[in-house]
């Protein structure tokens, strides 16, 4: 059986583009029409987003985790499956590396609770996130196991954020508050976004070209960020 | 690393912006993980900035592109729209394109002119080894209907295209569409060497399982 997971490397070989790079014709025309691996650097429109919903991390969330409760379950699958994929998207180039090491993470994770080996529930995270650190340290190391043992057992596929149950927006109707956050904001600073984020150019010469700083730069992002989440709690609320 | 000090020298923004070192990168992350009110922040920023950058890239191409009139498409052309009708999928192609058309202008023009392209409909999940013939040139893309059996287990589709030499091509993940049971891949232009291409799709399930479905051939016949 042929699974995106077990390909993994050659789509690296393969398809290795950058958009900042001067493109040949055929890399143009590649690009063009669709590189499948820049797909997976956009939310699908089915995606269905939210906010992070928060638990106090304790002896007793823990005790649920390990006794299988379904939306404790869910919710540390959600909770921890983003935080984990907003860590890997800078370190691992696609999508189906980061879904690899989110598996594995959460896989060794259950192991660890079942074996009794969460002696901090309030340092659940940090717990999480050392298990995600080795994960990554032995993918950087081409380990094979990591596949192996992904397919090891198919029962144990944890849900990716993308399919989890507490989805509440779509990515359209998250795109419209996004929409409005912006048009709330300076040409200017329209532009500087576009070309840090979409273009992304170097951010001295972005800062430079528009006579900011890097401090205006930050500032732009806090202030888009806290209107935007505003806008998402009045949404849900 | 503590709260008020993540909060004074703005590390979710320096984290967003890509302006932290790893040492500093590898302490926030240990914060944020253990941190609600910081895994909310980085969670929301990076959730704004996901998709701002497809509501930017829309804004881009709207600006560099006249409208075109709908009239002015011959309607069977709509038949050939890009990839999957999927919107993102869609907007990944603005993207590009809006980059691009800064870098290879002629190239730019070409693609913005209606053409027509070779393509082959070919089934998944069935079996025999009919593999119909696309005549195209070195780095033409060309179309592919696939048609995949609609199984509502299924909330996921990747299709991989491998070489006559069984090298893997590319891959691509899609959502099924109700009610649809043919897809129309537009596969990018290559290198082609003659032979018989192979179209492997998988269905993921909401579970994650992935289960090939089948797959389909097709032949290459490049004119130099
Ligand atoms: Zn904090």
């Amino acid at each position: 059986m042929h699974t995106a997971r077990h390909t993994t490397a050659a789509i690296h070989r393969r398809c290795n583009y950058t958009a900042s790079k001067p493109l040949t014709a055929l890399a143009f025309q590649e690009a063009h029409f669709g590189a499948p691996q820049v797909v997976k650097c956009l939310p699908f429109s089915g995606v269905r987003e939210t906010l992070l919903q928060f638990e106090t991390f304790d002896e007793a969330y823990v005790e649920r985790l390990r006794a299988g409760d379904p939306p404790t379950h869910a919710h540390f699958c959600s909770y921890f499956g983003r935080l984990i994929g907003i860590k890997l998207r800078s370190r691992l180039s696609t999508r189906d590396d980061i879904e690899d090491v989110r598996q594995e993470t959460f896989k060794r994770f259950f192991v660890a609770l079942q074996g009794g080996r969460i002696e901090y529930p309030d340092r659940l995270g940090s717990f999480v996130n050392s298990m995600c650190n080795n994960v990554l340290r032995e993918h950087y190391r081409g380990s094979k196991d990591l596949v192996a043992a992904a397919d090891e057992d198919e029962a144990m596929n944890f849900p990716s954020p993308a399919i989890d149950p507490l989805q509440e927006m779509s990515a359209k109707e998250v795109q419209q508050l996004v929409r409005e956050t912006l048009e709330e904001l300076s040409e200017r600073d329209r532009r500087i976004l576009r070309e840090v984020f979409l273009e992304e150019r170097d951010k001295d010469a972005v800062c430079h070209d528009f006579g900011v700083s890097r401090e205006h730069l930050r500032l732009l992002l806090h202030r888009a960020k806290k209107a935007f989440r505003k806008k998402y709690e009045e949404r849900c609320a | 690393m503590d709260h008020a000090e993540v909060i004074r020298s703005q590390m979710t923004e320096k984290y967003l912006l890509d302006e932290l070192d790893s040492l500093e990168r590898d302490a926030f992350e240990e914060h944020f993980f253990d941190c609600p009110a910081c895994a909310a922040d980085v969670h929301a920023g990076a959730l704004f900035v996901d998709h701002a950058k497809t509501v930017l890239a829309e804004e881009a191409v709207a600006e560099r592109h006249a409208p075109v009139p709908s009239h002015a498409r011959p309607s069977w052309l709509s038949w050939f729209r890009p990839v999957f009708a999927l919107p993102a999928t869609a907007i990944l192609l603005l993207v590009i394109g809006y980059q691009n058309a800064v870098t290879i202008p002629h190239l730019s023009h070409q693609l913005n002119t209606p053409q027509v392209l070779p393509f082959a409909a070919v089934n998944v999940g069935t079996y025999g080894s009919e593999a119909p013939a696309i005549l195209t040139h070195p780095g033409e893309g060309f179309l592919v209907f696939v048609r995949i059996p609609p199984d509502a287990a299924f909330v996921r589709y990747t299709a991989e295209l491998y070489d006559p030499e069984r090298k893997l091509e590319w891959n691509l993940a899609f959502a099924p569409i109700t009610g649809q049971d043919e897809y129309p891949v537009q596969v990018p232009g290559s290198d082609w060497k003659a032979g018989r291409y192979a179209l492997t799709v998988s269905g993921v399930t909401a579970s994650g399982e992935s289960k090939e479905i089948g797959n389909a051939q097709f032949e290459v016949q490049v004119q130099k």
